[in-house]
């Protein structure tokens, strides 16, 4: 059978095509899509381990959850989008002869993940005071029939053709298919919100995953003293997407003035970005003396990586000196951002971004250093502005 | 038809053929392979913009020749897909591939950039060693496939008779590579998909030639028993010829190294961001200066432009700042790369490599500079440099 990429299926002279024919002609073209896309978007093993190995996870913003601040109940929506999900099995897993109809293959294990328009779910209410509650939602493949439509179907008894019921499409959308579930318990349905367990605040912690699942968010659900209005906040939820490039892997520039003027904390701004969709970041003013500054960039990296050059386009260093950027650390895995997450919310920070906790991410320091003459010092002042270009790499 | 994108138009209570299904499928494929090509096209030269044919190449790891799993004496081809370039001799299948119903129409490769499709690990196993003093390189070559498959028992329309019967007929042309290694000696031709092509044993044996038509891929060193008791294929036996593909030519790829001044120990190769397929390796060369040499495999290839930053600033006390110096070159890993790599002064270690594999290297070391004066004893440099290495993986 044509069912695997790149094959196509023929079609004799003289021979009438079946149903299946049809179906299979699709399957195949399906296939070879899927297969050319594992291909294209499988990651490394690891550092040391050059295998290509598939992999699931998102394109851009898709699936990613955001919180309702228009509307109570506390809810929170899941953006439009596509991802994909690699698995062998499970519920509505590759299948050959999905619905028993016959050409309808569906062998790949790169399976759509399909969301075609925004998904509210309404988050259970606010545990008691002095508690917090850490749920997640958490999606999986999913395929069905839909688009029934009156069709002429062949009445074999009879030889004659008979308007019969028959569904024309097969669909990946996972939108409407939503299911809740409270922790310790298997989720059910292709996309899951999942319930936890209150428990003293800064003690709470999220429901395991569900096997076969691929978790999206967590949600911290603050009591009614800590959460005010009864609305969900940025802050409340951390985006654990694994996000699709090829390779595993994608690159982001960044251009930033960095005011230095005085001994408040250096202030960034941000001049030029070109950072891929879906990932937020955030330079940081985090240390007056030597203008040190600290990157965050969200995402459950596997690796994280950053070069920083650093000049003085205002040219108002004395002339023999010098200006070098030095890289304090990086965090090369990501992890829970903790405080730092705060820190990207002040003025200090450019852009302004809103992010919990919770929110993995990975995080890159640096400062600059002055040669005047044979002394080192920190540029605090002088220059008034210094000019940082920063090109950053992470992989999943 | 004409060209890719172009699609083929069933007309309202037109009859359709045999020949339009097959052309619609064929159309598809085309355009899919057309954008491939214009994906993965390099330019000819530095300094020639031009971009040249679609290259002949591989997708990560896809084809890699590896040890097998327990170690004997034979090796396995990574799953994956390539893509060969071919010029075409002609593109109706039906007067070219065996195995279709005469007078079958549309059936087209009407693309000159063919997949190369292995679905899963192929294990090929060797022929024994030779016997002492003798070695022996074999080689694996591997060219596309389209073949006619699938053969059922369909309704064929009998013109003579008015009626129909029933004929069997393939219904499928596959590319599908899996299964269809076969074993040639070094003069013969190889006619399979995958080949394993037998060198000649001798003290100073060579490579067989490749067939027209096909695509090294691997030799492996067979040694004899003497040198080698156990008739086993490690990563010592095994030169990776796969050329890459790359979007327009260009891949990239980060590592950070680690290297430790003042001993002489390895220099760890962490947060490897890089394609699958590509290796990264290091060995520490000296104790000042923080030396360290790092080796990039990635497959025939052997050209990277490389740009490196160092984060450490210089020891306690000390001023001035630090700068990276390296070369790089494009050869081939020589007996003394292969016992540096598998040495104790490795990262990872031991890292297994054949001699004769192409490789670039990049020979990197630290030096202080304060105001005029350099300085690259490890007592200016501090316990640890830290470089990082910003590479672009070029085709060449």
């Amino acid at each position: 059978m044509p069912d695997q990429p790149f094959d196509y299926s023929v079609v004799h002279p003289r021979e009438k095509p079946t149903a299946g024919d049809e179906n299979m002609q699709m399957s195949a073209s399906n296939a070879t899509l899927r297969h050319l896309a594992d291909r294209l978007l499988c990651v490394r093993g690891g550092s040391t381990d050059p295998s290509g190995v598939s992999t699931s996870g998102f394109f851009a913003d898709g699936f990613r959850v955001v919180p309702v601040t228009d509307f109570t109940p506390l809810a929170v929506d899941i953006s439009p989008g596509t991802g994909l999900h690699y698995r062998a099995s499970g519920t509505n897993g590759p299948q050959r002869a999905v619905g028993t109809v016959e050409g309808l293959n569906d062998l790949n294990s790169l399976q759509p993940l399909v969301l075609s328009q925004k998904q509210r779910i309404v988050v259970d209410p606010q545990p008691p005071m002095g508690t917090t509650r850490m749920d997640i939602i958490e999606v999986r493949a999913d395929r069905f029939f839909a688009d029934p439509s009156t069709r002429p179907v062949f009445d074999e008894p009879t030889g004659d053709f008979i308007p019969g019921i028959r569904n024309k499409t097969l669909t990946y959308d996972t939108f409407a298919r939503v299911g809740r579930v409270l922790a310790g318990n298997e989720s059910v349905l292709p996309i899951s919100y999942k319930v936890g367990v209150a428990d003293v605040t800064g003690a709470e912690q999220p429901p395991a995953a569900s096997v076969g699942y691929l978790r999206i968010a967590t949600i911290r659900v603050r009591n009614a003293v800590d959460l005010q209005g009864g609305v969900l906040q940025p802050e409340d939820l951390a985006d654990v997407r694994r996000l699709l490039f090829p390779s595993g892997t994608f690159t982001g520039d960044l251009t930033y003035r960095v005011s230095t003027v005085g001994a408040n904390p250096p202030t960034p701004e941000l001049l030029f970005g070109s950072v891929p969709p879906g990932i937020l970041f955030s330079l940081i003013g985090s240390q007056a003396a030597g203008g040190a500054c600290a990157l965050v960039v969200t995402g459950p990296l596997l690796t994280f990586s950053a070069h920083v050059t650093v000049s003085d386009l205002a040219s108002n260093i004395a002339a023999g000196d010098i200006l070098f950027s030095r890289v304090s650390s990086i965090l090369a895995t990501s992890f829970d951002l903790g405080a730092l997450a705060a820190a990207c919310n002040t003025a200090v920070a450019a852009p302004q971004i809103r992010i919990g906790p919770r929110q993995p991410g990975c995080l890159l320091t640096f400062h600059t250093v002055r040669m005047v003459g044979a002394a080192q010092t920190l540029p605090n002042g002088t220059p008034a502005n210094l000019y940082y270009t920063i090109t950053f790499r992470g992989s999943y | 038809m004409q060209g890719p994108f172009e699609r083929l138009v069933g007309n309202y209570l037109e009859e359709l053929l045999s020949s339009d299904y097959n052309a619609a499928q064929a159309q598809q494929e085309r355009s899919l392979r057309f954008l491939l090509e214009q994906v993965y096209a390099a330019r000819v030269a530095d300094d020639n913009a031009t971009g040249a044919p679609a290259p002949t190449g591989f997708i990560g790891d896809a084809f890699r020749a590896r040890p097998t799993s327990p170690l004997g004496n034979s090796i396995l081809l990574r799953r994956g897909l390539g893509l060969q370039y071919a010029a075409q001799v002609g593109t109706d299948l039906v007067t070219q591939v065996p195995g279709f119903l005469a007078n079958t129409s549309g059936v087209a490769d009407l693309s000159p950039y063919h997949p190369l499709v292995l679905l899963n690990d192929e294990v090929i196993a060797l022929d024994a060693p030779p016997a002492q003093p003798n070695n022996r390189v074999d080689l694996i070559e591997v060219r596309y496939r389209r073949s006619a498959a699938d053969n059922q028992q369909r309704k064929q329309l009998n013109p003579p008779g008015r009626n129909k019967v029933t004929v069997g007929m393939n219904k499928t042309v596959s590319p599908v590579m899996d299964g269809l290694t076969q074993r040639f000696t070094a003069a013969q031709d190889s006619t399979s998909p995958i080949a394993y092509k037998v060198g000649v044993a001798g003290a100073n044996p060579v490579v067989p030639p490749t067939t027209p038509g096909y695509q090294a891929i691997a030799n492996i060193l067979v040694r004899n028993v003497a040198v080698n008791p156990g008739a086993t294929i490690t990563d010592t036996a095994i030169i990776d010829l796969r050329p890459y593909l790359f979007p327009h030519g260009i891949g990239e790829a980060y590592a950070r190294v680690v290297s430790t001044t003042g001993a002489l120990i390895p220099a760890s190769v962490t947060s490897v961001n890089a394609p699958p397929g590509v290796q990264i390796a290091s060995v520490a060369r000296g104790v000042t200066g923080a030396r360290t040499d790092v080796y990039v495999i990635f497959g025939s290839s052997r050209a990277l432009n490389a740009d490196v930053s160092i984060q450490s600033a210089p020891a306690a006390g000390a001023p001035g700042f630090i700068l990276p110096q390296w070369s790089i070159i494009n050869r081939t890993i020589s007996a003394q790369d292969q016992i540096d790599l598998g040495g104790l002064l490795a990262s990872p270690q031991p890292t297994l490599v054949t001699i004769g594999q192409p490789v670039s290297v990049v020979s990197l070391r630290a030096t202080t500079q304060n105001n005029g004066a350099s300085d690259d004893a490890p007592a200016a440099l501090g316990a640890l440099v830290l470089y990082h290495l910003s590479l672009k993986l070029l085709r060449r």
